[in-house]
């Protein structure tokens, strides 16, 4: 079994079903993309993923770290090891980023059996990890996203998840609205935190992110269901033809 | 400390001529107990907007003293017992600042004290306030006298811990021009059998271009029936910062009035409440801009859970001839059950054409989004309500001036709110 294993996953939003039976794997080392038009159902399956109460699960498994963690709560899905970098991170007023980062990562390290950090020395950690992603240390004493810009909230993404070091990561279209410079800055953190011990599933509708976060999987989500599965190449293919002909292809497939 | 014996009585008149006896009150101060004793009958009870209460004031008694001791007024901490001064002690204030309980003043300032009390809350206001004027027992005077700057944070613990008994705490302070001081004003006591009655009186003047800072926190028993009502004259250019913490008693209902009464006056006027069970809280504000160029900006913020029930009710008036005036109001509310409940009533009476005024209320639970943002990064659902609660407080929290204070209140609200945790 990978190490995070999508079966038959069906999702309904107010009695409408959007994921119709959705099989993935993902390992650990290993970098997946998923694609597809808007309204595929690509943010629909990073918040089932997660287990935002909005998403109902009318069927299939999520399996990860021997538990179908749909069953979980979003919590222990996140103390388990599960991250979602957010399309659209809240701002939550009066709660500061490192009273908030604090407290989310000593829930994680509790949940690993690991010391909980003091303030001080999270302050040290905090400091460095910010430095690293060119995040002005005075964000740390600030309200959490409120009032940030659209590429601090991402910064402020991948932030969280240096320090939650998960052991997958679901990026949900993490490249909206940032520019040229931001994506770097944020490319260049996930990369830094791939290696061996996290696996990635990178949501997006550009090519352009996976210039810079290089896949070794490329999924094409479409009406609920993967499409196509290939290597990076099948990225550039739809960076140059578009969904049409994919669909095109599959509707011909389906009456031949 | 010797423990002090206290009587009870019922409120008669034969008990106000007793009191005005032991305490040695001057003539004005025994005309004006009984002229606002008489007046009782003829006053209206002031009835809570949306909880009807049948409460007889005569049905419970007042608290004599055996003997009052006499403090020195030089310390910038005095703790009352049941009205009666049992502590004093803290920083040494500097020279002519007063710190003392009303009838320890009246031997030593009577003038300052006749020329003061009640003119900011009339006696005849209505039946609590008369019942206070009465039968007021104890007491505080804080007098800062003029271009003095007490850098010490005053503190003041007014404490009941008697019950069945009616009990009035009053507070005076004088901000004399270009003063500038900070008082905790911290009521309390532990929850007991039998209901009690608390009415209390704040009368706060700050005199031209002083600096104060005045910081209100309620921690009655749940068995108080709780009315106070408190009043600032502020004068020309005084800078006031005002905040009232509600965490205790069963019903509590607090008129709040902030009189600007001359151009230049810029008052913060913040509150704070948090309420559980079946309790209930009112909070009644006047924004009073009586000369121009005055500014005042009300913050009330309340967490309620479950089947609590708030209602504020806030008047911005802008006088005729109060122009160029700022006056700023928002009542925003936290609902942690569906079962609580708040209402926001805002009026505005504008008499003047230049000026700027808004006024808003916000009601609610806690946002799903933001819970779940938070329970994504693995914070339980109740961690993350914690902090978002917690959040959602912090800009009136942050404004509180002493972090004792801050901290105490932060306790407060975690007993209240999260008993379990």
């Amino acid at each position: 079994m990978a190490d995070l294993e999508i079966r038959d996953l069906r999702v309904a939003v107010e009695g409408n079903e959007i994921l119709k039976g959705v099989n993935l794997a993902v390992n650990k080392g290993e970098i997946h993309a998923l694609m597809g038009p808007n309204g595929s159902g690509k943010s629909t399956l990073a918040y089932a993923l997660m287990g935002h109460p909005f998403y109902e699960i009318t069927g299939g498994e999520v399996w990860f770290k021997g538990q179908n963690i749909l069953e979980l709560e979003p919590d222990e899905r996140a103390r388990l090891g599960l991250f979602l970098a957010f399309q659209y991170p809240q701002e939550i007023p009066g709660v500061t980023v490192s009273k908030f980062l604090r407290a989310a990562v000593n829930a994680r390290r509790q949940a690993m059996g690991l010391e909980p950090y003091g303030p001080y020395e999270f302050g040290l950690i905090l400091n460095e990890k910010m430095e690293r992603l060119r995040i002005d240390p005075s964000f740390a004493f600030r309200a959490l996203n409120e009032g940030f810009s659209g590429g601090e909230k991402k910064r402020m993404e991948i932030l969280q998840m240096s320090l939650l070091e998960p052991e997958m990561a679901v990026l949900d279209e993490t490249d909206s609205g940032l520019d040229i410079d931001a994506l770097r800055i944020v490319a260049d953190g996930v990369n830094s935190l791939v290696g061996p011990n996290m696996g990635v599933l990178v949501i997006t509708h550009y090519q352009r992110l996976l210039n810079y976060i290089q896949p070794h999987f490329v999924h094409v989500l479409m009406d609920g269901r993967i499409v196509r599965s290939g290597g990076p190449e099948l990225a550039l293919e739809l960076e140059a033809r578009g969904y049409d002909w994919l669909r095109a292809e599959l509707e011909s497939t389906a009456t031949a | 400390m010797a423990e002090l014996t206290l009587q009870k009585r019922a409120p008669e008149a034969e008990a106000l001529r007793a009191l005005s006896e032991r305490l040695g009150d001057p003539d004005w101060l025994r005309r004006l107990r009984r002229q606002a004793f008489e007046a009782l009958d003829g006053l209206p009870f002031p009835q809570p907007r949306s909880r009807r209460l049948d409460l007889d004031w005569r049905a419970f008694e007042v608290l004599l003293p055996e003997e009052a001791p006499r403090m020195e007024g030089r310390r910038a901490r005095l703790q009352l017992r049941n009205g009666v001064p049992v502590a004093e002690g803290g920083a040494e204030l500097p020279e002519g600042v007063v710190v003392l309980d009303l009838e320890t003043a009246l031997e030593r300032m009577p003038d300052l004290l006749e020329r003061y009390l009640h003119q900011a809350v009339r006696f005849d206001t209505d039946q609590m306030t008369a019942l206070n004027a009465a039968f007021r027992m104890g007491g505080v005077i804080i007098y800062v006298p003029e271009g003095v700057e007490v850098s010490e944070p005053i503190v003041l613990q007014q404490e009941l811990t008697e019950s069945g008994v009616a009990f009035f705490p009053y507070t005076l302070l004088i901000a004399a021009p270009g003063s500038r001081l900070t008082v905790i004003d911290e009521l309390g006591g532990p929850t007991l059998d039998r209901p009690a009655l608390t009415s209390g009186v704040v009368e706060l003047y700050a005199e031209s271009g002083s600096v104060v800072q005045y910081v209100a926190v309620q921690r009655w028993g749940s068995h108080v029936v709780d009315f106070t009502t408190r009043a600032l004259h502020a004068r020309r250019d005084a800078a006031v910062r005002w905040v009232n913490v509600s965490l205790g008693a069963r019903l509590s209902r607090a008129v709040i009035r902030a009189h600007l009464l001359e151009p230049g006056v810029a008052a913060d006027l913040l509150g704070l409440y948090i309420v559980d069970g079946d309790r209930y809280i009112e909070h009644d504000t006047l924004q009073d801009h009586i000369a121009p160029h005055t500014t005042s900006d009300l913050l009330y913020k309340g967490v309620l859970r479950d089947s609590a029930l708030s209602v504020y009710s806030g008047l911005i008036r802008v006088h005729h001839g109060a122009q160029r005036s700022n006056a700023y109001q928002a009542n925003r509310n936290l609902l942690l059950s569906r079962q609580a409940r708040a209402d926001s009533i805002p009026m505005l009476e504008i008499e003047a054409n230049d000026v700027r005024c808004t006024h808003g209320a916000s009601l609610g639970p806690v946002d799903e989004e933001h819970l779940f943002y938070l329970m994504a990064r693995g914070l339980s659902r109740s961690e993350a309500e914690h902090l978002i609660v917690l959040g959602f407080l912090q800009e009136v929290l942050e404004r509180i001036p002493v972090e004792r204070v801050r901290e105490e209140i932060l306790e407060d609200l975690e007993a209240i709110l999260f008993p379990a945790g």
